[in-house]
């Protein structure tokens, strides 16, 4: 459980910020987490999603929608909010001076998160189906 | 067994008001408290960018030492309490237990109660609010002077100056305002006409935070951590009356002791508690009890010594929501190192121009709150909704709207036996609004959108937390110039009982939509002084 842990908070720190978090935010989330169970019918997400990373960004844009209370959710934020009081990440929360032009990023940003969120609904709907 | 002259039972606003007068007075005062405590925290006395940029353990007090801090689910009540005075919600729900599926009261057993997350408003009511709650207008303004003078309060004379000061005359001045906030006031002023055809008016809300020195406390610093720490006691919070008043010789504090019930026998009043920390059993006798445990605390206690269970009393509660705003103008701007995360502008909706039945929002800034708090409510993956909350931080602002209440028989409270619990019981509640308080609520809530989009913002969805989230209750015990049962002489004197009076808002007949803490701690005031002059029988 302990190693499981572990995996997830490092899979879920590089999903935040791109790269695995330190050992303390490690170490929060795998306290944080300990004891607490998956519920069954949402463990083969839940395990899709840690064996195949680079699913998490459309599981979690398709769970807003489709179970916003998930614990893949829940434990996505959780390591979110570690990460934001960790001060070596304070670039990536605290708001910046930024030049007019990024607004362009920002919408491109947007119109992704869209895209996320179209391919997730039918990720996690055929979750949910094949689990009915 | 000792017999006090006076218990004053509370460390909340009221509780450490009524003590200092009636210690100012000469009397000998003794405090029974539950009084927790908050944990031994060591937060650095810098300012909010200084701590996230540097502190290695600022987990500890952002998100909590074992991530309590952090809440998941619905939006609901005490949503904004921070590690730091999470001490203010222990151990209520075993002591304080609540039944209700229309009512989520925040109740406390801190020390210094309810005042620990207080907001600091310190908005004065007019002669007809203060009428309507059964309160004396005259009487008032000395006491909102004398308060004021007590505990400092810092604000400025503006448009609004009759909604926010009335005769209020001993204030420091006003703080500085934020960009965010500098940028409304002028949308405002520039356009105060046609919010005057609205209903509309918008001043300098008035704050129980020093900008000079007063005593040992220190004028505020910006630094903008105002939800976790002061180390200099710029905000007023009722620990430090109460933590002055421990110095004083006439003074006693007794803690870890929740108040139970009374009776009285023979010019004595005979208190019954409970210790929170033993669960066992104490009593104390005293002269003249002072009731000032909060009110549905008072409720509670009324209920049990006076009532049965088919007992019921009225409750007051404003109705509140709050709307996350974005400020386009601030979009993309650098963290401010100079902030303050207290209500900085007040907007009044009172469209018969009578400073009697007006709704109030109260705008806020969002920066030391932290993005973790604001990205579950954005439909969107984390990773995306970061990106795109870190742009948009610099112009989040809260508009919190509070409308103001009266009686109606849907809304009330009454004991229920309950031998789960260690007092015996629980307190059912019921609170609705009639179907002329919705459509009221909805109008005037529509109207405040439209008026935050003329001061340049973009309301981006309300959010209601529930009844009860407002933390502002009254009126359980309403102000009565007839005797009858459950309720208060104008002099704060409970009616059917010789000695025990009532210094919290118990006998506020109406509730404006103003803050009432100011209001409270002034009545609280005037309670004393009556208690402190009568002989006792």
């Amino acid at each position: 459980m302990r190693k499981t842990l572990h995996d997830q908070a490092v899979t879920f720190g590089r999903y935040h910020i791109g790269t695995a978090p330190t050992d303390l935010a490690v170490q929060l989330y795998t306290a944080a987490m300990q004891g607490k169970a998956v519920p069954k019918n949402e463990q083969r997400l839940f395990n899709l999603a840690l064996r195949h990373p680079t699913l998490i960004p459309y599981i979690d844009a398709g769970l807003v929608f489709t179970n916003p209370h998930a614990e893949l959710r829940r434990r996505l934020f959780v390591m979110f909010a570690i990460l934001e009081t960790m001060p070596e990440y304070t670039a990536l929360f605290l708001s910046k001076q930024r030049e007019p032009l990024y607004l362009l990023f920002v919408l491109c940003v947007g119109v992704r998160a869209v895209f996320r969120t179209v391919i997730g609904v039918v990720i996690t709907g055929v979750f949910r189906s094949a689990r009915a | 067994m000792r017999v006090h002259d006076f218990i004053v039972v509370g460390s909340g606003c009221a509780g450490a008001m009524a003590a200092q007068t009636l210690v100012d007075a000469g009397k000998n005062v003794t405090m029974l408290d539950a009084g927790i405590s908050p944990q031994d925290q060591t937060i650095p006395n810098k300012d909010f960018l200084t701590v996230r940029n540097s502190e290695p353990r600022q987990y500890e007090y952002f998100i909590g030492k074992n991530i309590e801090g952090i809440g998941w689910g619905k939006v609901g009540k005490a949503e904004q309490i921070t590690p730091p005075r999470r001490h203010m919600v222990q151990d209520t729900d075993t002591f304080l237990p609540v039944s209700s599926d229309s009512f989520s009261p925040v109740e406390s057993l801190a020390y210094g109660g309810l005042g620990v997350g207080w907001g600091i408003g310190c908005w004065a009511w007019s002669p007809r609010e203060l009428k309507a709650a059964g309160l004396d207008a005259k009487k008032m303004a000395t006491a909102y002077n004398t308060v004021a003078r007590r505990i400092g309060i810092s604000a400025q004379e503006d448009d609004a100056q009759k909604y926010t000061l009335g005769q209020l005359a001993s204030f420091q001045p006003a703080t500085t305002m934020d960009r965010n906030h500098l940028r409304i006031f002028n949308r405002y002023q520039n356009a105060k006409a046609a919010f005057s055809r609205q209903g509309f008016v918008m001043g300098r809300a008035p704050l129980a935070l020093l900008t000079k020195r007063l005593g040992s406390r220190k004028p505020y610093g910006y630094k903008d951590m105002d939800f976790y720490s002061d180390a200099d006691k710029s905000a007023y919070r009722p620990w430090i009356t109460v933590d002055q008043l421990r110095h004083h010789k006439n003074f006693t504090y007794i803690g870890n002791k929740l108040v139970v019930r009374f009776t009285e026998t023979n010019n004595t009043v005979h208190v019954d508690c409970i210790d929170i920390t033993t669960k066992k059993e104490a009593s104390y006798l005293c002269k003249k009890l002072v009731l000032a445990p909060g009110v549905l605390g008072t409720a509670r206690i009324v209920l049990r010594s006076l009532g049965d269970n088919n007992s019921r009393l009225p409750v007051l509660c404003n109705p509140y929501s709050y709307v996350p705003c974005l400020q386009p103008a601030m979009v993309g701007k650098a963290a401010e190192p100079r902030k303050l995360g207290f209500a900085q502008l007040s907007l009044f909706l009172d469209e018969k121009r009578h400073n009697f039945g007006a709704s109030m929002a109260s705008l806020y800034g969002y920066q030391s709150l932290m993005l973790f708090r604001l990205i579950r409510q954005v439909p969107l993956n984390f990773a995306d909704a970061r990106i795109l909350l870190q742009y948009l931080l610099s112009s989040v602002v809260i508009m919190g709207i509070h409308h103001p209440d009266s009686q109606t028989s849907d809304k009330h409270l009454r004991m229920q036996p309950d031998s789960t619990s260690p007092t015996g019981d629980r307190l059912m509640a019921h609170f609705a609004l009639s179907r002329e308080e919705q459509r009221s609520r909805r109008h005037r809530e529509r109207k405040y959108m439209a008026a935050a989009r003329k001061l340049g913002l973009v309301p981006l969805k309300r959010i209601d937390p529930g009844f009860g989230a407002s933390i502002h209750y009254a009126g359980c015990l309403p102000f009565s110039k007839q005797q009858r049962p459950f309720a208060l002489a104008p002099n704060g004197k409970l009616y059917g009982t010789k000695d025990v009076y009532v210094a919290d808002g118990s006998g506020f007949a109406y509730l404006p939509a103003k803050g009432l803490t100011f209001s409270l701690m002034a009545n609280a005031h005037i309670i004393a002084t009556n208690a402190a002059h009568e002989k006792t029988k």
